[in-house]
């Protein structure tokens, strides 16, 4: 569950418009929601809020049973092993292969003995069919690969909840369909799933929850029923 | 120990990724802790110097003469039983002129001089407790000047005070140094190892948002700086070491530092590494916590 109450952020600086004024929006656990809007809407803020790398100025954000307004900074690494995370430009170790990227956030924790690494990322390579690439690194691999990689990481601590940022922003429709089908997979074994994007006739593909930004501000919540259209 | 090992090869690989970065780091460290292990080196062995020399400290005790024997008895006893002293040789008259005629080489002074002009004395070495004590010399020395039978009482008041003085200098001087290296060292290691966490300031920004926690990526650095800070301080006590092995031969008896020394010495170092590497990523690793702030640098 991911819940808004009556958000409002602002950037600290002279002169900044607010980046999210009143957003009051809950998306319920389970549910595949997108988040639609034109660029400097509010989009990527708004997901910032989630993995709280930025507390609203007014209002409270409440993720899982965390709470923006009572949440201790070394609480946050373990909201953030709760969510996983995709981005635009997929943000890789690009001096590690695609398993050592996996691998690496599994050590963070402590699985740090080998056949329980193998077995653990082998698997997700699989499930994103990208195990015979385990061994590349990031350069040398497709955007949709690259990004492929970035959501087996972002599953490997099997979050609750999967944000993604403009996933797609860099990718080709094949590859991008190819993505929201992963999403599509995860949300169906029981995630939260939160996509920012501007491509609504993606959305309108996958969207049982379609929220609409501009200028910071929520102007549409829409519930359309699958494939017809926002 | 597994962990340990992962954060080892993490702070190794990081180190390869700067070697020149890193070789500039190790031999300015070098640099300033041979220095200060020179300085301790030379307070050691001045010190050592100095407790020899004090070691000799004592008061010499001169008698009127013809006093009877029993006397002389009683008067080394009395001394024997004071707390600073360590021992009381009585030395005649005879004995002494024999011994200042050994020492100009077999010339018969009472010969030439018909009578002994010498007094009995007694020579009273302290105790090094005493002896390490400022004053006691001189205290003692007016103790014993006023009993009965007693001509003079000499002590080297001059070098005693001078030897004081100078251990004080030594003492300071190395404390001097040991604090400047310390700063050396703290500044030379804060911006290693600023500079080896800004060059990975993205690879930090996803560890973060993978959940990482500040400890987690703390701690190669912190290995990173201790690993510096312990191979420096093992080269400089080497070099020191090679040092004092090529000066012995014009000194003998120049000794190297004492084990508690060196271990000291590396103990200390390492740890300084530690604490000016945690000092250097605390901030930049704090203003990562908050996107929008810039890394300061
Ligand atoms: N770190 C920042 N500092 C100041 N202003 C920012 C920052 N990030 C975003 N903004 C501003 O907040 C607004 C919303 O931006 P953003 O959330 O990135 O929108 P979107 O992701 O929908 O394009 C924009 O006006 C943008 O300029
Ligand atoms: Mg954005």
């Amino acid at each position: 569950m991911i819940g808004f109450d009556h958000v409002h952020l602002r950037y600290p600086g002279p002169g900044h418009e607010p980046a999210l004024e009143d957003v009051h929006v809950e998306v319920p656990t389970g549910q595949m929601a997108f988040l639609l809007g034109p660029s400097g809407a509010g989009k990527t803020s708004l997901l910032k809020l989630v993995t709280m790398e930025e507390r609203p100025t007014q209002g409270r954000v409440r993720v899982l049973e965390f709470d923006s307004v009572t949440v201790r900074n070394r609480e946050l690494p373990s909201l953030r092993r709760r969510i996983g995370m995709v981005y635009q430009d997929f943000r890789l170790l690009r001096d590690k292969t695609v398993f050592e990227n996996i691998a690496y956030v599994l050590r963070m924790t402590g699985v740090l003995d080998h056949p329980t690494l193998q077995r653990i990322v082998l698997r997700l390579l699989t499930h994103v069919s990208l195990y015979h690439k385990r061994n590349h690194f990031p350069d040398q691999l497709s955007g949709g690969e690259q990004q492929r990689t970035a959501i087996a990481r972002a599953l490997v601590h099997e979050p609750r909840i999967l944000l993604a940022d403009e996933p797609t922003g860099n990718l080709d429709t094949v590859s991008a369909l190819e993505i929201l089908e992963i999403f599509r997979r995860v949300h169906t074994a029981g995630a939260t799933v939160l996509i920012a994007t501007h491509d609504e006739s993606l959305a309108a593909r996958y969207a049982e929850r379609a929220i609409f930004l501009e200028e910071g501000r929520v102007v549409r919540d829409a519930r359309p029923a699958r494939g017809r259209g926002l | 120990m597994t962990r340990l090992r992962f954060f080892l090869s993490e702070a190794w690989e990081m180190q390869g990724r700067d070697v020149a970065g890193g070789l500039a780091s190790l031999t300015a460290l070098t640099a300033v802790l041979f220095l200060l292990a020179v300085v301790l080196l030379a307070g050691h062995n001045i010190r050592g110097a100095a407790r020899a020399l004090e070691g000799r400290k004592g008061l010499e005790v001169f008698l009127v003469g013809d006093l009877p024997e029993g006397r002389v008895g009683e008067m080394a006893e009395l001394f024997r039983s004071f707390g600073e002293v360590a021992e009381v040789r009585f030395v005649s008259e005879e004995q002494e002129l024999r011994r200042i005629e050994r020492e100009l080489g077999g010339v018969d002074v009472s010969e030439a001089m018909g009578t002994n002009p010498l007094s009995p004395v007694f020579r009273i070495t302290l105790t090094p407790e005493a002896a390490g004590r400022a004053g006691v010399v001189q205290g003692l020395a007016e103790e014993i000047a006023v009993y009965e039978g007693v001509d003079e009482v000499l002590y080297g008041e001059a070098w005693i005070g001078s030897l004081e003085r100078g251990l004080r200098h030594v003492y300071w001087a190395t404390a001097g140094a040991g604090i400047l290296a310390s700063i050396a060292v703290l500044l030379v290691l804060w911006n290693t190892i600023k500079l080896a966490f800004l060059g990975r300031r993205e690879t930090i920004r996803i560890l973060k948002i993978v959940g990482a926690t500040g400890s987690f990526i703390r701690m190669p650095y912190l290995l990173l700086g201790a690993m510096h800070a312990t191979t420096a301080s093992i080269l400089a006590l080497l070099f020191a070491a090679l040092l004092r092995w090529v000066l012995v031969a014009m000194m003998p008896g120049l000794r190297f530092l004492p084990l508690s020394w060196t271990v000291v010495f590396l103990a200390g170092a390492t740890l300084l590494g530690i604490l000016s590497s945690y000092a250097s990523v605390e901030s930049p690793l704090r203003s990562l916590e908050r996107s929008h702030e810039a890394v300061t640098s």
